[in-house]
């Protein structure tokens, strides 16, 4: 019985370190829904990436959110992940090992009402509820940002919040729900603001204040393999530039995967306010009102967390 | 009091069970009813108790015309489910009372007559056979019913406690003046119990008064013949 | 609890000291320790039986509808064969449907709040109850359903006085096989959407823990769910049988 026990232990011990040491010449990037991850859908549909890495295995993982990702980069299932800077920050303030690597995107991100429902913020009450995808993404922040500005409390409006995914928000904006609000992203903001009843409340640069990086490409310490990244950046790039020189063959690229036309996704992906670049924008900003509001609990400065190229 | 049964025509399946016929009982008779088994004993009961509807005829109780069963005309059963698994002993043979707001019989007096008094507060699960049917013979006779339907309610017994109740039926029928319809397969305890006797064959019903006189010796020459005798007109 | 059941967990605990003190990193696995103190922490600071307590309402309410429209079916039922004909196809068809898969659409139907949550738990209780209550209404002994006649009782109270005791075995295991797809679902509902500033109940608790990455949390949130599981069954449905099934001697 005893041994057993031990034997047991070992046996568990050795599966989960196992996880630990990731092999090598492999590299596992998530890879997210959205139309500001469109680089990286056009770097993987093309091999960019495996192009500039010929001696790699590279892996790709669809994965639904980004606590997800921030799980399967914690149990080192994932070495590279995108994702937005709070959720980033509040990774690191927990002693995650991981850097940002690079900007990917910027993108209209927007808090939009149901003009049949409410006409102000100012009239929520607790009839509705304001949509976001989870606490502590930047969706979430924006909004608290905006409202820190506007009311002088960050989560005035905490108690008519709801959590549900962009899709899901999207149904329950336009649907006969208590939902009157939305805070989302790209493609789902561009669809809602289709519909005559749906308008902009705030738009994202004037809730963050400014300009802003949405999505940024984050790199697990352990990983640490400047080679790698490096390759990644260049496949990254030469499809940032692709969408850039020519959006035409970059849509229909993507349109398929997006489930949407050609011309639809033309226009989406040329939406004043979609920028694709390298540049990271924010990160201070993001960290001082976090930390201001209790989101995390340590100063975070842009050294910190910057991958030292 | 009497119940009459008009011509009555009952089918089963497509199987003709009665044809047309016509029966009386009248009050205070104690009838029991013999025959083969699925010739139609149990139907017969359930048409006297209104629980089976008849395609022809009527059922007269008390002069009227009865389509629905009624708290005067209880019916037994061989099983022993028919008694409240969630209820005591005593809470069976009471649970008529409640829901027909009557005082009916004397409970104590009730209880210590079927010998149930050491067991009142178990339950029917925690009971012999024996015990269950004389809970379910309580339980029917409490409201003071004027006819009692028993549907071979000692079939599952064996012979002593049988014999028990037997004598225990006859006691109660004699004490509280009731009418008793009683389906049996045995032909010896047909004898015993009924002062008159159904036949049931398949194309004609036999009544037969029974000659023997109480109290009846089931060892008696006599007694015996007759039963031989009856047992021959079963067809 | 005896003795042995006493030592497992003794067991349990121990392996798990063991192993996370292998791995070493309370973002992957914390000690029990840790654990223990974040669970008391969360009690009574974090309000987490506040959670529970949500959750737990939010199924009871569910429950009792359930069980009143369960009822009614059976009701119904014992007057009209087709009824239980009907819902016996109905229940065909929906018992398999697991409720976190009709949530989107309970989501456009009740919107994000109580009613879809009251929906889903519904549909997975209101199956499984009337599943159980089918079974043992077809299996009613006809002699008690006579003794009702004979007494000239009516429908309701037939129901009430006779196979609603009756069918009560049958309708307490058909609580207990809703009640945990009824946690289930509301746990992975409440995942699923929640209000962030008001209380939300325990899915909505793990959800928080989870994307502010506070594993401890997590493994605090879980200890309570399998507390909370362990209770209902312990003290609540197995004394229940015992006070019917058993003192009844319905057990089968």
């Amino acid at each position: 019985m005893k041994t057993k026990i031990v034997v047991l232990i070992l046996v568990l011990s050795v599966l989960l370190s196992g996880c630990v040491n990731s092999e090598e010449k492999t590299v596992k990037i998530a890879q997210q829904f959205g139309l500001a991850y469109a680089p990286l859908q056009l770097a993987k549909e093309l091999d960019l990436i495996e192009k500039h890495l010929p001696d790699y295995t590279v892996e790709w993982k669809q994965i639904m959110n980004t606590a997800t990702i921030r799980e399967g980069m914690l149990s080192s299932d994932l070495d590279i992940g995108f994702m937005g800077i709070p959720p980033f920050l509040i990774g690191y303030d927990k002693g995650m090992n991981w850097k940002i690597f690079r900007g990917l995107s910027k993108a209209p991100l927007g808090l939009t009402y149901n003009k049949d429902k409410i006409s102000s913020l100012e009239e929520i009450d607790i009839k509705h509820k304001i949509a976001l995808p989870q606490p502590g993404s930047i969706q979430h922040i924006l909004l608290a940002m905006y409202l820190e500005r506007e009311t002088g409390t960050a989560n005035s409006l905490d108690d008519y919040l709801l959590t549900i995914s962009h899709p899901d928000g999207q149904l329950a904006l336009l649907s006969n729900s208590e939902v009157a609000a939305h805070f989302t992203s790209p493609p789902y903001i561009f669809e809602e603001l289709k519909e005559d009843n749906v308008d902009f409340l705030v738009d994202g640069n004037e809730a963050f204040g400014g300009e802003f990086t949405f999505i940024v490409g984050v790199v697990r310490d352990k990983f640490n393999n400047q080679e790698a990244i490096d390759g990644i950046n260049k496949g990254v790039d030469e499809a940032v530039e692709m969408i850039i020189n020519d959006p035409g063959k970059a849509a229909e690229i993507l349109a398929p995967i997006y489930g949407l036309d050609e011309e639809t996704t033309l226009s989406y992906l040329t939406w004043d306010g979609m920028d694709f670049n390298n540049e990271i924008l924010g990160i201070e900003k993001f960290s001082g009102f976090m930390l201001r509001n209790d989101y995390i609990e340590t100063e975070i400065l842009e050294e910190d967390v910057l991958n030292e190229q | 009091m009497s119940i009459v049964l008009k011509n009555i025509s009952k089918k089963y399946e497509n199987k003709i069970l009665f044809e047309n016929i016509n029966l009386e009982i009248d009050s205070g008779e104690f009838i029991t009813i013999v025959g083969k088994s699925g010739i139609g004993k149990s139907t017969l009961l359930s048409i006297i108790g209104s629980f089976e509807k008849v395609d022809d005829g009527e059922v007269i109780f008390n002069e009227k015309s009865v389509k629905k069963p009624d708290r005067n005309r209880i019916i037994v059963f061989q099983t022993f489910d028919q008694l409240l698994p969630w209820k005591t002993v005593r809470e069976n043979i009471e649970f008529p009372l409640i829901h027909t707001n009557s005082n009916g019989l004397d409970i104590e007096k009730l209880l210590d007559e079927l010998d149930l008094k050491s067991v009142e507060n178990l339950y029917p699960h925690q009971l012999s056979g024996g015990m269950k049917q004389r809970v379910a013979i309580g339980r029917s006779i409490i409201t003071k019913p004027q006819v009692l339907l028993m549907d071979e309610p000692f079939g599952s017994l064996d012979v002593g406690t049988r014999q028990n109740l037997q004598r225990l039926v006859l006691f109660l029928w004699k004490e509280y003046n009731i009418t008793i319809v009683f389906v049996t397969h045995d032909v010896s305890e047909a004898v015993l119990l009924g002062n008159r006797i159904w036949i049931l064959n398949e194309s004609e019903i036999i009544e037969i008064e029974n000659p023997i006189m109480r109290p009846r010796d089931q060892m008696a020459a006599n007694y015996q013949m007759f039963v031989g005798e009856l047992i021959k007109n079963i067809k | 609890m005896n003795n042995r059941k006493f030592i497992y967990i003794l067991l349990l605990i121990l392996s798990w000291e063991l192993i996370s003190r292998v791995v070493g990193n309370d973002q992957l696995m914390p000690t029990s320790l840790v654990i223990a103190e974040k669970l008391w922490y969360e009690l009574i600071e974090g309000k987490l039986w506040l959670y529970a307590f949500y959750s737990i309402v939010a199924i009871f309410i569910g429950l009792g509808i359930s069980t009143i429209l369960a009822l009614s079916i059976s009701l119904f039922s014992i007057k009209y064969k087709w009824v239980m004909d009907f819902f016996k196809f109905l229940n065909s068809i929906l018992h398999p449907l697991p409720g976190i898969a009709i949530l989107p659409i309970l989501i456009i139907w009740f919107g994000v709040g109580y009613k879809a949550i009251f929906a889903l738990v519904i549909h997975s209780v209101l199956w499984p109850i009337i599943t159980n209550l089918f079974l043992a209404l077809e299996t009613f002994p006809k002699t008690l359903s006579m003794v009702g006649d004979n007494y000239e009782m009516g429908l309701l109270r037939k129901f009430w006085y006779i196979y609603f005791p009756g069918i009560m075995p049958s309708f307490i295991s058909g609580i207990k096989t809703g009640w945990a797809r009824a946690f289930r679902a509301v746990i992975s509902a409440e995942m699923f959407f929640g209000v962030i500033g008001a209380t939300g109940g325990l899915g909505w608790y793990l959800v928080k823990k989870r994307v502010f990455l506070d594993t401890t949390g997590i493994f605090a949130g879980l200890v309570v769910i399998i507390i909370i599981g362990i209770i209902l069954e312990r003290f609540v449905f197995n004394k229940l049988e015992k006070i019917t099934i058993e003192k009844w001697g319905l057990k089968s």
